[in-house]
């Protein structure tokens, strides 16, 4: 596997971040206006995080493309393997609750924290026309349920992925036009974790 | 030298060199990168990322210096030794000149070429600056390769290639090695190549570098469809297809292949094998946007807001698809009159690829046959062939 290819890169941001202008970057030829998406997810696992500190989420998301409940599993190196069930309602599937009976010994699971996200999503385009990467703008408020419970979080977070076909510096060069801007580079890996104040 | 330049140098050499080995290890525990990236802060030097290193007068970057984890696995394929004669084709910053000749040694040469006088001048002042005043850097067309200073026993390519060029084949020795990031198919990969003994070119190694592309650059001629707005359809070379059957109808065949892999594994190397097996490889590109009924109801695999899929679209009125269940076992979708017979074909190259383990470039060779060369053999014809202006290309895995 090409582990080291990096195709994604996140960044924070203060709330009054401005998104600078990424249509003049090399192989870049138009951006889409944003599309919003407004993402509701919850987290759920025993009351000590055993399903985390297993690298295994299990989440219901409402909102956006593929909405709906999402199981990672760890799969080898670097690798994840994602089970999918649609929304139905706010009790876990038994499909899902299966697969990690084994970690949580039957165990209750119930919500941990939740993720608010508030995403505009702009495509970049090259001279094909063809989306090459895109660049999430998200306004995040997030919320400890787990004990001991916090005050809500928020912050701003960008992430800029690569798709198939991108040309070679895309990700170079949008990091450096975001950081002009006063972005820095994200402290934490993932939206969960900082949740979880970790 | 900041001590803790040296040690996040010796920390960047850790994380990245091992899979270069000890020479190429040593090299980039040594290397001062940050006197390579002025204008960069020092520490970031030293991450394993790709760093922005021109911009244009509006301050638009322009070009940037590769992540060190790619320069790593390509100078372990050039397999340098002490003593050797080296022709890089693309400067940079003169930072990959300047790990090359650490390993080549006093008793090594190392020349570099760039097409721009500027990116020239300015990695020779920064090797200059690193304590490697001894590399040659000057200004021309890669393509002509450094007649002057021939021969080489190594030559690599810094910047992705579609051809051989026939300058850089006459000025490697005869046992010499080459190389380059080629455009194979739509997949960029790293290829070195040796002389066989009935004078083509095979490939000593194959890895993984640059960023998975279907275009870009000029040289590579991937076609891209816009089959309707939001639709894209990718095609490894120029083909004529016909209009395809729509994608969002049930589909017309259906077979599981009983294959769960996960995402990067079907993202690379499903992907790279579907192109170097399959002469009808195709992949299909939607976006995806609130209110719209997606016309890939059951994508592959998706970002965001971009959804995708790969599969065989035949010449005439069909086209298969790989799909996932919510298991996530990968299923083949048929549409159109010839559906069935696709899908069969389709199940059955991801089969053979979980079978063979999965696999992205290992055991994947690239045979070279410069046209110039008169009297070679044909080459094998169980692979996939490509033909370009100096040179054809059969690509197979073993």
């Amino acid at each position: 596997m090409a582990d080291y290819l990096e195709i994604e890169q996140k960044y924070e941001a203060d709330a009054g971040f401005a998104l600078p202008s990424l249509d003049a970057l090399p192989g870049v030829t138009a951006v889409s206006a944003p599309e919003t998406f407004h993402l509701d997810a919850t987290y759920y696992d025993t009351a000590d995080l055993t399903l985390i500190r297993n690298k295994v989420t299990l989440r219901r998301r409402t909102g956006g493309p593929d909405e709906g409940w999402h199981l990672k599993l760890p799969a080898g190196q670097d690798a994840r393997q994602e089970v999918r069930e649609p929304l139905g309602t706010a009790e876990v599937p038994a499909r899902l609750r299966s697969r990690v009976a084994d970690l949580v010994a039957g165990g209750p699971l119930s919500p941990v924290a939740t993720i608010l996200t508030e995403r505009a999503v702009r495509r970049l385009y090259d001279n094909a026309g063809t989306p090459v990467a895109e660049v999430a703008d998200d306004h995040v408020t997030a919320q400890r349920l787990a004990p001991p419970a916090g005050e809500p979080a928020s912050w701003r977070e960008i992430e800029v992925e690569l798709l198939p076909g991108a040309p070679d510096g895309l990700l170079a060069g949008a990091g450096a036009l975001l950081r002009d801007a006063g972005a820095r580079a994200a402290r934490s890996a993932s939206k969960l974790a900082r949740a979880l104040g970790e | 030298m900041p001590a803790d330049l040296t040690q996040l140098r010796e920390q960047l050499a850790a994380r990245v060199g091992g899979s270069g080995g000890p020479a190429v290890q040593a090299a980039l525990a040594t290397v001062p990168r940050h006197l390579f990236l002025p204008g960069v802060p020092p520490a970031d030097a030293y991450q394993d990322e790709a760093i922005v290193t021109r911009r244009d007068a509006a301050g638009m970057p322009v070009s940037s210096s590769s992540q060190p984890a790619i320069m790593a696995i390509m100078l372990a394929q050039l397999g340098l030794s002490p003593g050797h004669r080296v022709l890089e084709i693309g400067a940079g910053t003169g930072y990959n000149a300047a790990l090359i000749s650490e390993i080549a040694g006093p008793s090594g040469r190392v020349v570099s070429v760039d097409i721009d006088p500027e990116v020239a001048e300015e990695a020779r002042d920064h090797l200059a600056a690193a304590g490697y005043p001894d590399v040659i850097v000057f200004a021309a067309d890669g393509a002509g390769g450094a007649a002057s200073h021939a021969p080489f026993d190594r030559l690599i390519a810094t910047v992705g290639v579609a051809d051989l060029s026939p300058a850089w084949l006459s000025q490697v020795t005869p046992d010499g090695r080459i190389v380059v990031p080629l455009d194979v198919r739509g997949t960029q990969l790293s290829v070195a190549f040796e002389r066989a003994a009935d004078g083509h070119w095979a490939s000593r190694s194959v890895a993984p570098c640059g960023f998975m592309r279907m275009r870009g650059s000029q040289s590579d001629p991937t076609m891209v469809t816009q089959l309707e707005a939001g639709l894209w359809l990718a095609l490894p070379e120029e083909r004529e297809v016909t209009p395809l059957p729509a994608l969002a109808d049930p589909p017309s065949a259906t077979e599981g292949t009983g294959v769960s892999p996960a995402g990067p594994d079907v993202s690379w190397g499903l992907r790279l094998w579907l192109a170097v097996h399959e002469a009808r490889a195709c992949q299909l590109t939607e976006e995806v946007r609130p209110g719209r009924q997606p016309r890939l109801p059951r994508p592959l695999f998706q970002s965001r807001s971009v959804q995708f899929s790969y599969g065989i679209v035949a010449d005439a009125g069909g086209i298969a698809i790989l799909t996932r269940d919510a298991a996530g076992e990968l299923i083949a979708e048929g549409h159109g009159e010839a559906g069935a017979a696709l899908v069969a074909d389709l199940a059955e190259h991801v089969r053979a690829w979980h079978a063979s383990g999965g696999r992205g470039t290992e055991g994947l060779h690239v045979d070279a046959y410069p046209r110039a060369a008169a009297g070679l053999a044909e080459p094998v014809t169980d692979g996939i062939v490509i033909e370009r202006p100096s040179t054809r290309f059969v690509v197979y895995h073993t």
